[in-house]
């Protein structure tokens, strides 16, 4: 299948600052894709050339399988974004949903449909400065689902909504991946996207530090360590480095050569209570750090 | 549907429905006609009013030439100490010499206790009799029909010859007529344009400080974009016009379009006002965005506003020779010739050359196609500039350079 996004060794630069250095990176159709980094990493100068709002200085950009270009298939959240601050809230989501390409009896019903979805239904007749702007944040995001596109682009999407929202929002993606439809999504706080992401591309500086499905990042970060809930002390077992307590569990970091099975098996020899035992995975965050500073 | 016209119709929509649009469409005929109608009025009244200390109380004079006939009104005195003293106890509001050498020199003093002004200070406040009562004194040897006559030496009797040399058809009266409507139309012009550009100009800035731009960028590209606003906010400054011509018919200027104004006036006028609309509409728009708000579109836009607005210095030519050739050049510079050409024609619908409307419009047509082509470029580049304002040479280069 081809990829819903492809970027291939992208540069773009600002006077002498280079913004993106060399990117690439591909995603494919039906995929939620993480494009994460620090804020100033190039993410957004990154989306906007995707959607052909500044041109790159050298490399290719090919979205659902054309060059970049204005596309009624594509939903658009940037990271600098507002609306008509005078207008009401219906009016504006007519307005983006018919230049989306919506027929206009067809605009009408979505602009329910989705106020509805994202809860603000009673405000279509409010001018757009009378919401907060957390509903404000969820009018753009109506606007985006209203053409349902076949690619979504979210630059921080989570950005000012509070926890409840999130998981509102995070809901929605979901409902649009499972249709099929591909989400970019752009953020600096890794903690929030990595959970929903099938792959992510790790920006920092303008240069992709890593790229690839996120549980095998996390694998090949992995230190050799793992997640126990225990009976047993386990901080003097001759195996052990160190402990953590990690909520319930204890985070033990095994020595170098030190097989985590043999360590379980030891324990349960031991006749020690083992009610949970995995692996213990590093955070992206934790991945991030790792990279930049091993850079 | 072509997405210009979403934009066009959605600007347009949203233009009309603001109150500002219907009060300035409803309300500034009025207020125009009040000024123009009281502020001759008022400039009257004010010069009355600072004259009135003078004019209220008879005047005194001082005969040092001997040759003064009595007069009823007027109050003689033997010196000037006596007449001084009259006058700052306000027994008369002024007093007049004339010295012994007056017949050869002309002069007189005229002494009152009011300052100077701007508007007086060169026309001394004398009752309006003086100067046939100076006559009747340098003539009273003279028979009474040679004074009559000195009095008012001719009384002229005009007549305009056309090109056959038979007297032209178009009397005085109707030239009056045709030089208020054309100011109403040139006024008229100037401030639909203006007016429509400004409303561009702040719907961009507006939508540049809501960052709301990056997301209709997605939908819609910059060129078509910009060509919408400029399709739907001329559409609603076509509308102020209409209202404003049809309020004009019932308002101060109703007798003279009655009698004068041609539908062809009338096609030309909304001719020029579309092009000089776009014209200047696009360059505000390219140039504006170049701006980071408001003020700053305002101040990066207001240079356009003022080239338009130069014709206004030279309407009194424009009046006296409208087919001079000051008014032809002004017709042919692109960002004069909406309102010179329109008002040329209606001040002299038979002497303004057909050329000259075509070339003007051959020339504005060009001109704003090329307005066209270097602010969709500068729009583009300037829709996304947040924060800082570009210099000169990064403008030239947005203007040389498709992106």
């Amino acid at each position: 299948m081809a990829a819903a996004l492809e970027v291939r060794g992208v540069t773009k630069a600002y006077g002498t600052k280079v913004a993106v250095d060399s990117a690439s990176f591909s995603v494919g159709q039906g995929e939620i894709f993480g494009l994460l980094g620090p804020n100033g990493a190039g993410k957004s100068s990154l989306i906007r050339m995707v959607m052909d709002i500044i041109r790159p200085d050298s490399g290719e950009i090919r979205v659902l399988g054309a060059p970049p270009g204005v596309s009624e298939r594509i939903g658009y959240l940037p990271e600098e974004r507002g609306l008509y601050q005078r207008q009401r809230v219906g009016d504006v989501l007519q307005f983006l949903g018919e230049l989306k390409g919506l027929e206009r009896h067809v605009a009408q019903r979505r602009v329910d449909q989705y106020l509805d979805r994202v809860g603000l239904l009673e405000t279509k007749k409010k001018k757009m400065r009378e919401l907060s702007k957390g509903m404000q944040q969820k009018v753009q995001i109506a606007a985006v689902l209203l053409p349902e596109p076949t690619l979504m682009i979210l630059d921080e999407p989570f950005e000012g909504l509070d926890p409840v929202n999130r998981v509102l929002i995070n809901d929605i993606m979901k409902e649009f991946a499972a249709k099929g439809a591909t989400i970019v999504l752009s953020s600096h706080r890794m903690d929030q996207v990595e959970e929903m992401c099938r792959s992510v591309f790790l920006i920092n500086k303008g240069k992709g530090m890593l790229s690839g499905e996120v549980r095998e990042i996390k694998q090949r970060f992995a230190d050799n360590s793992v997640l126990l809930e225990t009976d047993r002390d386990v901080a003097a077992h001759p195996a052990v480095a160190r402990t953590e307590p990690k909520g319930h569990a204890t985070r033990v970091w095994l020595k170098d050569g030190e097989p985590p099975e043999k360590f379980l098996a030891g324990l349960i020899a031991d006749g020690a209570t083992v009610s949970r035992y995995e692996r213990a995975l590093p955070s992206m965050d934790d991945v991030f750090l790792k990279v930049v500073t091993s850079s | 549907m072509n997405k210009a016209w979403i934009v066009a119709r959605h600007e347009f929509l949203t233009t009309v429905r603001r109150v500002w649009f219907v009060v300035v469409t409803l309300v500034f005929p009025l207020v125009f006609g009040g000024i123009a109608l009281g502020m001759g009025k008022v400039a009257k009244s004010a010069v009355e009013e600072s004259q009135a200390s003078v004019r209220e109380k008879p005047m005194g004079y001082v005969d040092d030439w001997g040759g003064l006939v009595a007069h009823q009104t007027y109050r003689k005195f033997a010196g000037e100490a006596d007449a001084k003293k009259a006058l700052l106890e306000r027994q008369i509001g002024s007093y007049i010499i004339l010295p012994k050498d007056y017949l050869a020199s002309g002069e007189i003093r005229v002494a009152t206790l009011r300052k100077p002004t701007l508007m007086t200070s060169h026309t001394p406040p004398l009752p309006d009799g003086v100067e046939g009562w100076l006559l009747d004194s340098i003539l009273k040897t003279t028979d009474k029909e040679s004074i009559a006559r000195a009095k008012r030496p001719f009384i002229p009797r005009q007549v305009f010859l056309d090109e056959t040399g038979n007297p032209s058809t178009e009397d005085q009266k109707e030239t009056e007529q045709r030089a208020l409507a054309a100011y109403a139309f040139f006024i008229l012009l100037l401030t639909s344009i203006f007016t429509s550009s400004a409303y561009l100009l702040q719907g961009m800035a507006e939508e540049k400080e809501n960052r709301v731009l990056e997301m209709v960028l997605s939908s819609i590209k910059p060129d078509q974009l910009m060509m919408g606003k400029l399709m739907g906010l001329g559409a609603a400054g076509l509308l102020q016009m209409t209202i404003w011509t049809l309020m004009s018919f019932i308002g101060v200027v109703y007798s003279a379009i009655q009698f004068v104004i041609s539908p062809a006036a009338f096609a030309l006028c909304f001719i020029y006002f579309l092009l000089g609309y776009i014209l200047f509409g696009s360059l505000m728009l390219g140039f504006g965005s170049l701006g980071t708000n408001l003020r700053e579109s305002q101040q990066m836009a207001s240079i356009w506003s003022f080239i338009g607005a130069t014709p206004a210095f030279i309407v009194i030519a424009l009046f006296e020779a409208p087919q001079g050739t000051i008014a032809r050049i002004f017709s042919y510079v692109p960002f004069t010739s909406p309102t010179t050409m329109m008002f040329r024609y209606v001040v002299d619908p038979k002497g303004t050359p057909l050329l000259d409307i075509i070339a003007s419009m051959v020339i504005l047509l060009t001109s704003t196609w090329l307005a066209i082509q270097i602010s969709a470029r500068l729009y583009r580049a300037g829709l996304l500039l947040y924060g800082k304002r570009p210099g000169p040479k990064e403008i030239w280069r947005w203007m040389v350079n498709a992106r």
